[in-house]
């Protein structure tokens, strides 16, 4: 297992090596393989597809325009995109002084029963935790994407951010505390769900 | 940190990767199953959830885009003040030269130490522009932004000593600090992060001045990331946040109106217009001899062409320069003018990239608009 991520991370490091030297394919594969990533951390944060589309968009226009600079230091060349995306998406909220307010949802109760369609139970749970993580706070929003929605390990995730592993321990045990209450406070009802999506 | 946490990653760790059921770690730490609980199903609910993806339409155009932002040849350097394209750097060469043959080496110098509202700073943001658009004559733009940057952080500090520290400042900083990482290359990189770190102090010591905390907060946000990864976050656009009115660019036009007085005087007016030419220079400022007239005209053509030939004995000043830093340091204090000057007249200088706009601050100064009121001096 980590004999394959060092064989990964070597060959991301030449695909880098390669961009630099203004290798459009290489740039192009680097993209392709992150970009999924990227998009999702911004949707998150967002809470709106076609305008995280956009800024991810931004996020490869500056990523390309760095590259020159970029140093590997043998860190994923997805936690560096990640940095720009949150720079970006900071930057966004401040220039449109749009921002969710960091206070409670207002859901419509999700009915659960044994005949509900499981596809339709999981697209709503979802649209209801997005409003939630929307309205957390940036370092909050950060940890949960990272941690939950992209299955970041917590040394990746700690690496991402900036920040040491202790400190995301508890970063993350805020953010889950909060996301659970505001989804209570909304009468979303976590156990429910999940046993819908379980049955 | 507590252990509370350390537990909450394990068991967290267990139930997303299907080791354990949230019951089975529930049983293991019953002392903290309520506090375990809700956290525990919200990150699996979490977990569990579709990913949203983008759609492959748009991965694919936002791929064309990308592809075709490398194929294209790179785009010309990037002009600190917009210096108008039609002052192609020949025409700033004969602006220096110029300036240095009427003298104006001596008023260059002295707005060095100018800032934001003095009546000199014009002049010190329009060399420089000038500068940057003789490039890489002058140096690498990589090296000579870097420098502005410098000179921009050296300004809002003295502004925020001076308790005079303004948004535009700030705006300034940011414009020019995105540049800076723009250009930034492997060579340049680790003193553009210092340039950083040393922005992030004295950003954090200056309070945001009254319409000036979103863009103050946004280099804050953009900077601490950048120190503390180590990495450049260059910018795709490089206008900062705005809770300021935008503020005109200047360029360096200097447009004398004479006034009717009976001793006539040159009051310049701030012209900010990006369309300066070459002969709207400070050149005539540093040459007129207006006669005297009980009726003075008003139209600045018969007053205010400069001499075609000047006289250098009367009005050249050296333009001083430094000696060259024995390390990539910034000097902390101007060297003094008799260690600088430089005994040939008339030199367009070949700056190297180190020296350039800071190493030389206070001899290669720059500008931007009008300088000081222009009195003449009146002749016989």
């Amino acid at each position: 297992m980590a004999g394959k991520k060092q064989e990964t991370r070597v060959d991301e490091g030449r695909l880098i090596e390669r961009a630099q030297q203004g290798d459009a394919d290489a740039f192009a594969r680097l993209y392709r393989a992150n970009v999924q990533a990227i998009y999702r951390y911004i949707y998150h944060r967002v809470n709106d597809a076609h305008l995280a589309e956009d800024l991810t968009g931004d996020v490869f226009v500056r990523a390309l325009k760095g590259m020159a600079a970029y140093q590997n230091r043998g860190k994923p060349f997805v936690a560096w995109l990640y940095r720009i995306a949150h720079a970006r998406v900071v930057d966004y909220y401040r220039q449109t002084s749009r921002r969710p307010v960091e206070s409670d949802i207002e859901i419509e109760p999700i009915p659960v029963g044994a005949d509900m369609d499981r596809s339709l139970l999981r697209r709503q749970a979802a649209r209801v935790l997005r409003e939630a993580i929307a309205r957390l706070t940036d370092e909050q929003q950060q940890v949960i994407v990272l941690r939950f929605i992209e299955g970041h390990s917590l040394e990746t995730t700690a690496q991402i951010m900036g920040k040491n592993a202790n400190a995301i321990k508890a970063l993350q045990h805020r953010a889950l505390r909060a996301l659970a209450g505001r989804l209570s406070r909304a009468g979303f009802d976590v156990e429910a769900i999940l046993s819908g999506l379980s049955s | 940190m507590t252990d509370f946490d350390t537990l909450l990653t394990d068991c967290l760790d267990a139930v997303t990767s299907g080791r354990l059921t949230i019951a089975e770690c529930l049983e293991r730490y019953p002392d903290f199953a309520d506090e375990l609980k809700p956290a525990l199903q919200v990150g699996l609910l979490t977990a569990r959830l579709k990913k949203p993806e983008m759609s492959a339409e748009a991965v694919s155009t936002l791929e064309t885009r990308l592809r075709a932002a490398m194929e294209a040849p790179s785009s010309p350097p990037l002009r600190l003040i917009h210096l108008p394209p039609a002052l192609g750097r020949l025409a700033a060469a004969v602006l220096i030269a110029a300036a240095l043959a009427f003298g104006g080496g001596g008023l260059v110098s002295a707005s060095a130490s100018s800032l934001p509202g003095d009546p000199l700073y014009g002049l010190k943001r329009l060399w420089e522009a000038i500068i940057l658009a003789l490039s890489p004559l002058t140096g690498s733009l990589d090296d000579l932004w870097l420098s502005v940057v410098e000179i921009r952080l050296d300004e809002v500090e003295a502004l925020a000593a001076a308790d005079r520290l303004t948004p535009e400042a700030l705006d300034d900083l940011y414009r020019a600090m995105a540049q800076a990482i723009l250009h930034a290359d492997a060579d340049s990189q680790a003193r553009a992060l210092r340039v950083l770190a040393e922005t992030r102090v004295s950003l954090s010591r200056a309070a945001p001045p009254p319409g000036g905390e979103t863009v103050h907060q946004a280099l804050l946000d953009w900077i601490v990331p950048q120190v503390e990864s180590g990495q450049l976050l260059p910018l795709a656009d490089v206008e900062p946040p705005q809770n300021i009115p935008p503020t005109a660019t200047p360029t360096g036009m200097l447009t004398a109106v004479p006034t009717a007085t009976d001793t006539p005087t040159l009051t310049p007016t701030d012209t900010l217009t990006p369309m300066p030419t070459a002969t709207d220079t400070p050149t005539a400022t540093f040459t007129r001899t207006p006669t005297p007239s009980r009726t003075p005209t008003l139209t600045p053509t018969a007053t205010f062409t400069p001499t075609a030939t000047p006289t250098p004995t009367l009005t050249w000043t050296p333009l001083p320069l430094p000696e060259r830093p024995t390390d990539d340091s910034a000097p902390t204090a101007a060297p003094s003018p008799a260690d600088q000057s430089i005994s040939t007249p008339i030199v367009i200088p070949t700056w190297d990239a180190t020296l350039r706009v800071r190493a030389t601050e206070h001899a290669i100064q720059m500008t931007q608009t009008a300088g000081p009121p222009l009195t003449p001096t009146t002749g016989p």
